[in-house]
């Protein structure tokens, strides 16, 4: 292979016997062959440099920077935008080569990240809960007279198992979840298999994920100046999502960004000033507050199947310009409650996007009173103003306030979960079902003073919903800083013969304050309407009015 | 949704019979199968085929990728490449969406052509009329010995060529169609589709060609 240079040390050796650790590599192996067997039935002719890249694996053994032996695959399986991919030989890692050279200050940028950079965030308190909402760079490779980062392989969930409708008729078994797939009406409602689609609860989950991990960077004074559906892997089914080419990083005044973004995430005020010089001082470059502008679009996206910025508005007869007018400089939310213009004209919406791709049917306020306010401050006074903008912060609290307030729907509903409005008669937004039982909720008040007022939050009841230790006293977030033993459930809530009770497992010290008495762990105490109970006697412990609904 | 379309104009003039002929139906195979599993290339890209052997002939109208199904076609005949090239401005016109104060035009179409001889037709005409219409950007491949590369520079700048007309080129070439077609799909996606037409655009916009394909 023309790939492999001198200066290393190649071995031939047997694909098979190579260690291949996870399914998803072996799935992909199978595909490649079976579709270059059929090619050489097809046309009788035995390709012969094709068959011998499949049968046999060059080896490619080289040292890394820090000075550790690396044996990769001479031929990359997978090329990306910017990089040609290849597997180390154990497939625990991957060698991402850059295909154009890299220069001092690119190499500089690198050395930061699989250094300071990487340990300050891996070698800090939490540290080991960042490694699966990142794929971060580990290691340098120069070979060849290309530069390539090792970065760990992702893990076997971010690779489709069922893949698409009617027996995976698109043929994406074994490959990457990116989050195209789950952001389209066409793609996600029409294409994946139901089994890929994950619901509305394991979005949210996921894209906490997603804000958590950029909040860290962002902590560290890092922006990653690329996120979008590419870089940003989303497994619906086990609600993870992990951040990936993490090679960009930008540091104000230190490491200046590569890449402009990839469009529909670049904020506007980067589309629009994208024509002027970059040490124009006009010119607005990835920083994080552009970041901040992706992710809101990633999480509206994930939430609502649609762009926040793409409606039935027309700028221009050009295709491109008008384009880059809509991202840019005349971008205007869709959903803006003043200026209508943007507003999606229902006609233009192919069949499967009639309903979700219609904010007139599916406004983003059902993603309620935690994460509405955000979606206005991004899209509406974020467009123009990008102080305006949440910060990943407030969008990970946001989500997790909001996974408490979610309710399940009824079976075959296609957003599974929907958030409870508080009002007397919940339905869902999406296939209309009410609930057939009390649905109780649980306003949450915290310790002001020597008075308990409400804090804004609120729990939705619904049939084994859990209580952990942050529903009960603020002293606990679910975040990297909880250890990993207080993570478990306190208490749990069930309905059972008409009547709904909480089960205390662990809440020390609970009480049922309308009637003066302990609720001791390991025993319950059934909801009724009106009743007050604290959950915690610590000073930031929660005290909570129950509410029920659908009386 | 804002489409972009993707005329592949393929020669099936008799000198293609065997080899050559089959290695084409591989690949629009793989062509098919690749961008059905991209998801952006789900979300806009649609493809028509044009062949010319005897006849230039749309074999395949412009259709979502999700539909497409790839022809079955044979080589015969002499090689109208003037005649294709006319019928792909006259599909173009037909097919592509203009802009309208109701609805956002479709990105300017791609066009890709492949030929292993030379024109059995006048070339000229059908290059007028193909320069009437609003291309993105077109790229002609000179597939083999007797393909003339310096007379598809007559219709496009963009010109590669493959020195063998065996399989293993062949594919190679259709893989890079389908990288080409996926990476401007993502682009475009993103709006950022080098409109500039044929006069702008250049092959550098393009992912860098296997070793089978010679760059012009």
């Amino acid at each position: 292979m023309k790939t492999v240079k001198t200066r290393a040390k190649t071995v031939k050796t047997r694909a098979k016997t190579a260690n291949t650790r996870t399914k998803t590599v072996k799935i992909r192996t199978k595909t490649a062959n079976t579709r270059t067997k059929t090619a050489n039935t097809r046309t009788k002719t035995t390709n012969t440099r094709t068959k011998t890249a499949n049968t046999r694996t060059k080896i490619v053994e080289t040292k890394t920077i820090s000075g550790k032996t690396i044996a990769f695959e001479a031929i990359h399986f997978a090329s990306g935008g910017m990089k040609d991919v290849h597997y180390t030989t154990d497939k625990a890692n991957v060698v991402a080569f850059f295909r154009d050279p890299v220069d001092r200050r690119g190499m500089e940028r690198l050395k930061s990240i699989v250094g300071p950079y990487r340990e300050g965030i891996f070698q800090n308190d939490g540290g080991e809960y960042w490694s699966e909402l990142f794929r971060w760079p580990t290691d340098i490779v120069e070979h060849g007279g290309r530069v390539g980062v090792v970065v760990p392989a992702y893990e076997p969930h971010f690779y489709f198992k069922t893949g698409s409708i009617d027996n995976d008729t698109l043929n994406i078994k074994g490959k990457e979840k990116q989050g195209k797939w789950f952001s389209t009406c066409r793609n996600h409602n029409k294409l994946l298999h139901p089994e890929e689609r994950g619901d509305w609860l394991s979005r949210i989950r996921s894209m906490i994920r997603v804000s958590r991990a950029v909040r860290r960077m962002h902590a560290a004074g890092l922006a990653h100046s690329d996120l979008s559906h590419k870089n940003v892997l989303i497994d619906p089914v086990s609600a993870k999502a992990c951040v990936i080419d993490i090679d960009g990083l930008v540091v104000k005044g230190k490491h200046l960004p590569d890449v402009i973004g990839t469009h529909e995430f670049i904020a506007p005020e980067a589309v629009a000033t994208s024509h002027l010089d970059r040490n124009d001082p006009k010119r607005v470059l990835p920083c994080p507050v552009t970041d901040q502008h992706a992710l809101s679009v990633m999480i509206y996206m994930h939430m609502l199947l649609r762009h926040p910025l793409r409606g039935g508005k027309k700028h221009h007869d050009d295709p491109a310009t008008d384009e880059s007018l809509a991202m840019g400089k005349r971008a205007l939310f869709i959903e803006h409650p003043r200026a209508h213009s943007n507003r999606v004209k229902p006609k233009q919406l192919r069949p499967e996007e009639r309903k979700w791709g219609d904010p007139d049917k599916i406004p983003y306020t059902i993603s309620g009173p935690y994460l509405t306010p955000l979606f206005k401050r991004a899209f509406v006074d974020g467009i123009a103003d990008p102080r305006a903008r949440p910060t990943p912060g407030e969008w990970e609290l946001a989500l997790m306030r909001t996974l408490d307030m979610i309710v399940p729907c009824a079976p075959g509903c296609d957003m599974g979960w929907h958030v409870h409005d508080g009002s007397n008669r919940p339905r869902c937004p999406s296939c209309g079902h009410g609930h057939s039982n009390q649905v109780p909720l649980l306003e949450v008040h915290s310790k002001r003073g020597s008075r308990h007022t409400p804090n804004g939050t609120r729990i939705a009841v619904w049939n084994k919903k859990s209580l952990f230790r942050w529903h009960a006293d603020s002293e606990f977030v679910p975040n990297e800083r909880l250890p990993v033993d207080m993570w478990g459930r306190v208490g749990y809530m069930q309905f059972h013969a008409g009547q709904w009770f909480i089960k205390n497992l662990g809440m020390e010290g609970m009480r049922n304050v309308s009637e003066d008495c302990e609720i001791p762990v390991g025993e319950h105490v059934f909801l009724k309407p009106g009743q007050i109970l604290l959950l915690s006697p610590g000073e930031r412990g929660h005290l909570v009015h129950v509410k029920m609904t659908n009386q | 949704m804002r489409r972009l379309p993707i005329y592949i104009l393929l020669d099936t003039s008799k000198s293609m019979e065997g080899e050559p002929i089959e290695s084409v139906k591989v690949g629009l195979e793989t062509l098919t199968t690749t961008l059905r599993s991209d998801p952006h290339a789900l979300e806009t890209a649609h493809i028509s085929i044009i062949t010319f052997g005897s006849r230039a002939r749309q074999v395949v109208p412009l259709t979502d990728i999700l539909s497409f199904q790839p022809p079955d076609i044979r080589a015969w005949g002499s090689t109208p490449m003037g005649g294709a090239l006319s019928l792909v401005a006259d599909r173009i016109r037909d097919e592509v969406r203009k802009s309208t104060p109701d609805q956002k035009a479709d990105w300017k179409p791609l066009v890709f052509l492949m030929t292993d001889g030379i024109p059995t037709d006048h070339l000229d005409s059908g290059v007028a009329e193909l320069r009437k219409v609003k291309t993105g950007m077109v790229v002609a491949c000179a597939a083999g010995p007797n393909a003339d590369k310096d007379l598809l520079m007559r219709i496009t700048e963009n010109v590669v060529s493959l020195d063998t007309l065996d399989n293993a080129s062949i594919s190679a070439f259709f893989k890079w169609i389908s990288a080409s077609i996926s990476a401007t799909s993502q682009k475009v996606d993103l709006g950022k589709q080098d409109n500039k037409g044929d006069d702008g655009a250049t092959l550098e916009d393009l992912p860098p060609p296997p070793p089978e394909i010679n760059l012009h």
